[in-house]
């Protein structure tokens, strides 16, 4: 079946950003879906926030084309892009009160009084801020000041909602409450988004697509699910997950007789070979009695962590992290370590994925 | 001493209270003038170095990144040499075979020299640059205010560069603006070495005219008069920029 051609609501086309001589984007090429949330993921200093000003029309890139809606907007100036931005440190105007910031992107169109005036109140309620229009920012508390940036981003009808790290500065409790009112304000206004953090878990939580960055290019575009699940490389693997997929360099052939260690059929092959398993925690089981192609293992210690316990034990000399399940008691250290039947294998030099072959 | 009096020729002073010499600056048209010409002066001066200066500090903070430091030094530097030597050099690059006049000449962009000496123009000059670090200090300090990013949050928002300047960084360096122009304003009206050299004796303005009557003419009462008048205004300025930053506070 042929799948019917990608609507695509923003196409990123192969752009390009370097200062000086450092380049910080590879011919980033993305297409994001109307109404989709996007998130961009990836380690801090990977080009994430930089490919968020020049979506913007902050910065301009060295090469490629950005469309939005069918328009080449490359060359538009931001203030015409019709394009809501917040900032990670909400870059509110002091001088003008809660009211007057939101109201800001809607004088600078010229709309009558009454409209203007209707609409920071709606926008203001979006954020469940009905009351404070009168304030100075400097009055409000950090997570106040996020809505009211938030606001004023979206007061304007935005074609495309723009958000760098908006979680980063709220603590952990506010934390998980602004990123599911986030998710809900995206649904009930149905602009399309786009919302960048290093948080994998706050990237899953909320995303319809989670993009993945790393060293200014795209490593893998997919579902929460997907990018969890099916990891394209090393790096997806180790770097999603909490605690991430343990990478496991496979020993050779000769080393895992020595230990006593029969793989399984689909890993038995790469044995000796440039190959990592990625294996996440929760995919290993330990017992304290041999099953076939079980790998014999020494815990160290296990961590308790309320819902979860994890153990931390250690195979052919590297450590692995095993998710316990609830009812589990282990009582020696001497153990016995079930993989999966067919684990993810990655070059351990390009971390690319080797097996399984991927579909299609 | 500007309430006693001196009479012509003699240098006696004579300690009887009088208001002859304040009648004297308000009747003789010389001093009527040389105190607006002063006035006009240092508003250009003030006027010119907050025009220069605006775009300058925002450079400074957003733009410089790690020349920071080299650039504020070199914007200061007028300041710590003193105001002889800068307006001696300046002199160099304003006179008629001077720098500025030989390399318009030397490119056929002029046929005649320019006067930019001997006049208000070399004055106003020599003052903006004297006292352009009077405005860019209290600027920076002011941007440095700035939250990060609200240029840009506004442009995004629909602000064109002129809206950005006018509605989000003007009002936001207002205290720096009106600090650096109260400071550039009193020195420009007390400024006595620039006026002197730049204007080559020929331009009159209330420091050398006091200047004058202490040390040439030696009438003492009259030049405290004179400088009684100059602390007026100064007292008026700083009145009137403390008024200013209470509004700005306000608004
Ligand atoms: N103005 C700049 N000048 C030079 N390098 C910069 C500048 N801004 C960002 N960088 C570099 O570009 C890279 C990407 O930065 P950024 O997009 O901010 O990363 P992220 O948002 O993913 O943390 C980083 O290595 C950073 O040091
Ligand atoms: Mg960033």
């Amino acid at each position: 079946m042929v799948p019917p051609p990608m609507t695509s609501y923003l196409k990123i086309d192969a752009i390009g950003k370097s200062y000086g001589t450092t380049r910080v984007l590879h011919d980033v090429r993305l297409d994001v879906a109307p109404g989709d949330f996007t998130v961009l993921l990836g380690p801090s200093g990977c080009g994430k926030s930089t490919l968020l000003r020049i979506i913007a029309g902050l910065l301009d890139s060295d090469s490629g084309k950005l469309v939005l809606q069918g328009d080449d907007i490359t060359a538009l100036p931001a203030w015409d892009r019709d394009i809501g931005l917040v900032f990670q440190n909400y870059a509110l105007f002091p001088h003008m009160t809660v009211a007057e910031n939101v109201a800001f992107g809607l004088d600078m169109r010229n709309l009558p009084k009454a409209e203007i005036k209707a609409r920071v109140a709606e926008a203001l309620d979006a954020v469940r801020l009905g009351d404070l229009g009168d304030r100075k920012p400097a009055a409000l508390s950090g997570g106040q000041q996020q809505r009211v940036a938030i606001a004023r981003a979206i007061a304007i009808k935005p074609r495309l909602l723009l958000l760098d790290e908006p979680l980063s500065n709220l603590d952990a409790v506010l934390r998980a409450s602004v990123r599911t009112e986030l998710r809900d304000l995206h649904d009930r206004t149905g602009i399309t988004t786009i919302m960048v953090t290093h948080d994998q878990a706050e990237a899953l939580s909320i995303a319809d697509r989670v993009v993945l960055m790393n060293e200014g290019r795209i490593v893998q575009n997919d579902t929460p699910e997907g990018i969890y699940r099916e990891p394209a490389s090393a790096f997806a693997a180790s770097f999603l997950g909490s605690p991430p997929a343990n990478l496991f360099p496979l020993p050779t052939a000769s080393a895992a007789q020595t230990t006593g260690w029969t793989p399984p059929p689909a890993v038995a092959g790469h044995l000796g070979t440039d190959a990592l398993l990625a294996l996440r925690p929760e995919a290993l089981k330990l017992t304290e009695e041999p099953t076939p192609h079980a790998l014999p293992a020494h815990l160290k210690r296990i961590e308790f962590q309320g819902a979860d316990r994890l153990a931390h034990v250690e195979a052919l000399g590297h450590p692995l992290i095993v998710r316990l399940s609830d009812d589990q008691t282990l009582t020696r250290p001497d153990v016995w370590l079930t993989l999966p039947d067919t684990p993810r294998v990655f070059s351990k030099t390009t971390g690319a994925l080797i097996a399984p072959a991927t579909k299609g | 001493m500007s309430i006693w009096s001196q009479p012509t020729g003699s240098l006696i002073v004579d300690p009887t209270p009088t208001i002859k010499n304040y009648a004297r600056i308000a009747g003789d048209g010389y001093y009527i003038r040389g105190l607006l010409r002063t006035l006009w002066l240092s508003l250009a001066t003030t006027a010119l170095a907050a025009l220069l200066a605006l775009p300058l500090s925002w450079w400074i903070v957003r733009r410089a990144g790690r020349f920071r430091g080299l650039i504020l030094t070199l914007v200061l530097i007028p300041m710590v040499c003193g105001a002889l030597l800068p307006t001696l050099g300046l002199m160099n690059l304003l006179g008629p075979l001077g720098v500025i006049n030989g390399t318009l000449k030397s490119l056929g962009l002029i046929d005649r020299s320019w006067k930019l000496l001997g006049n208000q123009t070399g004055i106003l000059i020599g003052l903006v640059h004297a006292f352009l670090p009077l405005m860019v200090l209290p600027l920076v300090s002011a941007l440095d205010r700035l939250p990060r990013d609200v240029e840009g949050a506004a442009m995004s928002l629909g602000a064109k560069r002129l809206q950005v300047w006018r509605r989000i960084i003007l009002p936001l360096s207002a205290p720096g603006l009106i600090a650096g122009s109260a400071l550039v304003f009193c020195a420009a009206l007390t400024s006595f070495v620039t006026p002197l050299l730049l204007g080559q004796g020929k331009v009159a303005t209330f420091a050398t005219m006091a200047y004058q009557q202490a040390s040439l003419v030696l009438d003492w009462p009259f030049a405290s008069a004179l400088a009684m008048v100059m602390l007026a205004i100064l007292a008026l300025i700083g009145t009137a920029a403390w008024g200013a930053q209470k509004w700005a506070a306000e608004t």
